[in-house]
């Protein structure tokens, strides 16, 4: 302990600022509180709600997370390097400077828009990253499992028919936004389908979005008491995760693309600590490929599915996005990544486990986390598990919002905040829940089931017929036009 | 007899010095001298004793009005023929208020409704040093000090350019202190000053002694516990800042001045980073961030670990760490807590001492009572 209290005091004088040194001594106290009432969770939670407080402050209106986030890889080469002098041509673009070349004297580049920076945008790169954050959630836990009961190891071909089918189905989406482009699929239903059919899919979609956002996050509760602290009480963890939900939730679609910055560049490396359980693994387990054809695999894209919805949400996205001729690319480039990261794990998880492990796994790919072990920590699952909640709620954050959007339209409020008492009150209500109610691995197993059938038919059944019916009517508007 | 502060001063002499006793409430350091021209015109030169440079009074101005000056009108003809850096005409109680305490001294004639107001600033001043609190092995030693101009002249030194400009602003309800803006008119965003701006002048204070009061008004999220702008005393520092678009506020009578906006990694920086090879500059820098992982999280991390997870860290390690902390009568959390308020006590009272005494607080502190809870196994 001595030690551990000195090193920190002479960490708390490397950094320059006293200011800055000031407030890490202040925060230090309360992540040693949580520390001692949640372990590693409440560090990862202490530590969320400052990076989320960080990302949220402006100083004299620039992002005060500026360059990491948002992200802005051109000014990362003075920000956490220092790189040689001649590279750093520019000035800092937080600022928006009149001149953004340092040497001489220059053209004026004209005052850059900073009015745009209040208004509710995400750039291309945020919205791939909504769409990618939202997509990775509790499906990647499971899905080796699931896969291997329908496809045996071929089950690495259904992901990446899967990603063909999810980029598909947001190329309809994203046509579907295009007869609206400034309008969320909400406000614009009622125009084309009439009031009350459209309040009867706006309040499905509502419904829908919460039950995901719901199962999500007890699901991630759930996980957390398994694995890491199985005597907390259900409730408490539920009231501190909600915080940084809040937080992030309350201001609205600018801070949810943050957040999912925030969790891609916290987790990037995560998948690939994965690689380092490559060590006593049996590759030809993959083979033969196709050892049972194709029916299983084509019978279980519907399993995969699941792992990268997600792409439902660029309903609400889509309108806030800055460049939207690039929405189809981004929505491509977003389902790439997270077949990446599935491939990775599925993978990773066959060759690791004999066929008879794989099918009896809960968690497929926390277990292939506790085959890792490094010289100075065993049981790395409890430190990734931890920070993988930053993940879990970049799922359950933007469906949250879309719940709350939902129910806003529903009770007659027009406005694209996340702030309010509708937002009380779904947390409020989880609280409630979580305090009456515990859920078993099968409860959760079961609303899993049930939740992926309703979305696969609400998901392909909706935008399908949505899209044939939005065809039809421009084309009988035309008609009677004529 | 209430004064309006708008009205001039009166035509008789006696009548305005009499004012003048009344205006400042009869202090002891306001000096009256009264004597008379060539030509037998009655004036008074007034000051206040503690904010002139007496040298200039005596040599420049006395000097030349006691002997080379015969009439008022001449004085006022030869367009005030005193040398002297800076003289003015001057008529309003309000404006005569401002000058005498800035340090100006001023002239009244009798039978003149106009004073001459004759730039004798001058205060004690601490010389130019290197800042305490930010010392740099590569960088310039020179550190701000408290008086304005100086500050100014030390950021013009690196900035010599055209577009350097300087704002005045004033802020405080009692006592006006003054606050200079500086930035590269054609670099900074101009949304950016008009913010600042409007910030000061709705500033409601008494008066504002220092840097860091300022900044809390100008903060968006004054209950944050993240510094929203930064305050350096180091000119290098402030101009490196404007050149990169940033704006300087200067506050009179404070050495530090404030830089705005900032990011959160300005704050990781140090013009030392500049000054040597930028991979070593680099090195620091992520030092600077690891350090920063530490300070906020390590007693954190070893709480969780002993009182949750201790099945992270391997056996034989979990095994020196059990034996140590076998004797300890708390719990983890409350042994990292006296640790470290402790910790935080010596630190503090090792600031605010003078330095032989501090010496002593450490020694003190860190051996005696560090060995005695030792061996009392307290932690």
């Amino acid at each position: 302990m001595v030690i551990i209290v000195a090193i920190t005091a002479i960490s708390s004088y490397i950094i320059p600022n006293y200011e800055l040194a000031n407030s890490v001594r202040i925060i230090r106290f309360p992540l040693m509180l949580m520390a001692s009432i949640f372990g590693m969770v409440g560090i990862a939670i202490g530590v969320l709600i400052v990076l989320v407080h960080l990302i949220s402050v402006r100083s004299v209106g620039m992002d005060y997370g500026d360059p990491l986030i948002p992200i802005n890889f051109r000014d990362w080469k003075d920000t956490l390097i220092r790189a040689p002098i001649q590279f750093m041509r520019k000035r800092p673009s937080v600022n928006h400077p009149l001149q953004s070349r340092r040497q001489g004297q220059g053209k004026k580049s004209g005052v850059t828009n900073m009015q745009n920076q209040a208004t509710e945008q995400i750039t291309f790169f945020q919205f791939i990253l909504l769409i990618y954050k939202t997509q990775i959630g509790i499906n990647v836990l499971t899905l080796p499992r699931d896969l291997f009961a329908e496809a045996n190891t071929d089950g690495w071909i259904v992901v990446i028919l899967g990603c063909l089918v999810s980029i598909l189905l947001s190329g309809i989406i994203i046509q579907i936004m295009k007869f609206h482009p400034k309008q969320i699929l909400y406000d614009a239903m009622p125009k084309y389908l009439g009031k009350w059919l459209g309040k009867a899919f706006t309040f499905l979609w509502t419904l829908y979005a919460l039950l995901t956002a719901t199962l999500v996050l007890f699901t991630t509760i759930h996980i957390v008491k398994v694995w890491i602290l199985p005597n907390t009480p259900f409730y408490l963890l539920m009231i501190i995760f909600l915080i940084p939900i809040y937080m992030v939730t309350k201001q609205g679609i600018n801070m949810l693309a943050r957040y999912a910055e925030l969790a891609f560049l916290i987790a990037f490396f995560m998948p690939y600590l994965l690689f380092f359980a490559l060590k006593n693994v049996e590759w030809l387990n993959l083979l033969p490929v196709l050892k049972d054809g194709w029916e299983p695999i084509v019978k279980s894209i519907g399993l995969v599915l699941p792992s990268f919805y997600g792409i439902e949400l660029i309903f609400i996205w889509y309108p806030f996005l800055n460049q939207k001729q690039k929405a189809f690319r981004g929505a491509i480039i977003g389902n790439l990544l997270t077949m990446n990261i599935l491939l990775i794990i599925t993978l990773i998880s066959f060759v690791n486990f004999s066929p008879m492990e794989s099918e009896k796994m809960i968690w497929p790919t926390l277990g292939i986390l506790k085959l890792i072990q490094f010289p100075f920590m065993e049981r790395l699952e409890v430190f990734f598990l931890s920070f993988y909640l930053y993940v879990l709620f970049a799922t359950v954050i933007p469906y949250l919002f879309t719940a709350v959007l939902g129910i806003k339209r529903l009770v007659g409020k027009m406005d694209t905040r996340g702030a309010g008492w509708i937002l009380w009150l779904v947390l409020f209500g989880w609280v409630i829940v979580s305090i009456l109610y515990f859920p078993t691995y099968s409860d959760l197993f079961q609303l899993h089931k049930f939740w992926s059938e309703v979305a696969l038919y609400l998901i392909i059944g909706f935008f399908v017929g949505y899209t044939l019916y939005l065809v039809l009517f421009h084309w009988w508007k035309r008609v009677s036009h004529r | 007899m209430k004064l309006q502060k708008e009205s001039s001063i009166f035509r008789g002499l006696e009548k305005n010095v009499k004012q003048l006793s009344a205006l400042f409430s009869h202090s002891t350091d306001l000096s009256i001298r009264q004597f008379q021209l060539q030509d037998g015109t009655k004036v008074a030169l007034v000051y206040f004793v503690s904010l002139v440079d007496k040298v200039s009074l005596k040599e420049q101005v006395l000097h030349t009005l006691m002997f080379k000056t015969n009439t008022a009108a001449e004085l006022f003809e030869s367009n005030i023929s005193v040398p002297i850096e800076n003289v003015q005409v001057i008529k309003r109680w309000k404006e005569i208020e401002q000058a005498l305490l800035e340090g100006q001294s001023l002239l009244f004639f009798q039978g003149w409704k106009e004073a001459i107001l004759f730039e004798t600033k001058g205060w004690p001043e601490r010389s130019i040093q290197e800042p305490h609190t930010e010392a740099a092995l590569f960088g310039s030693h020179q550190g701000f000090i408290e008086t304005a101009e100086v500050n100014i002249a030390l950021l013009r030194r690196y900035i010599p350019h055209n577009e350097l400009r300087i704002d005045r602003c004033e802020a405080g309800d009692r006592a006006k202190t003054k606050i200079y803006l500086s930035y590269l008119e054609d670099v900074v965003n101009p949304v950016i000053v008009k913010k600042i701006k409007k910030k000061i002048k709705g500033i409601q204070i008494d008066a504002l002694l220092n840097t860091g009061e300022l900044a809390e008004f100008l903060e968006e999220h004054p209950y944050s516990l993240l510094p929203q702008s930064l305050l350096t005393e180091r000119p290098d520092t402030a101009a490196s800042h404007i050149y990169e678009g940033r704006l300087v506020i200067i506050v009179d009578h404070s050495p530090s001045v404030l830089v705005v906006p900032v990011t959160f990694f300005t704050f990781f920086h140090h013009v030392d980073d500049y000054g040597s090879r930028w991979t070593s500059g680099t090195l620091i820098r992520l030092l600077r961030l690891f350090a920063l992982l530490i300070a906020s999280s390590l007693p954190a991390l070893y709480i969780a670990m002993i009182s949750f997870h201790f099945e992270i860290i391997p056996l034989d390690l979990m095994m020196s760490v059990a034996r140590s902390r076998e004797k300890i009568p708390f719990p983890p959390f409350f042994e990292a807590l006296i640790m470290e308020i402790s910790i935080e006590m010596i630190r503090e009272a090792g600031i605010r001492l003078p330095s032989p005494v501090g010496q002593t607080v450490g020694v003190v502190g860190g051996i005696i009572i560090g060995e005695a809870a030792l061996l009392a196994t307290l932690w």
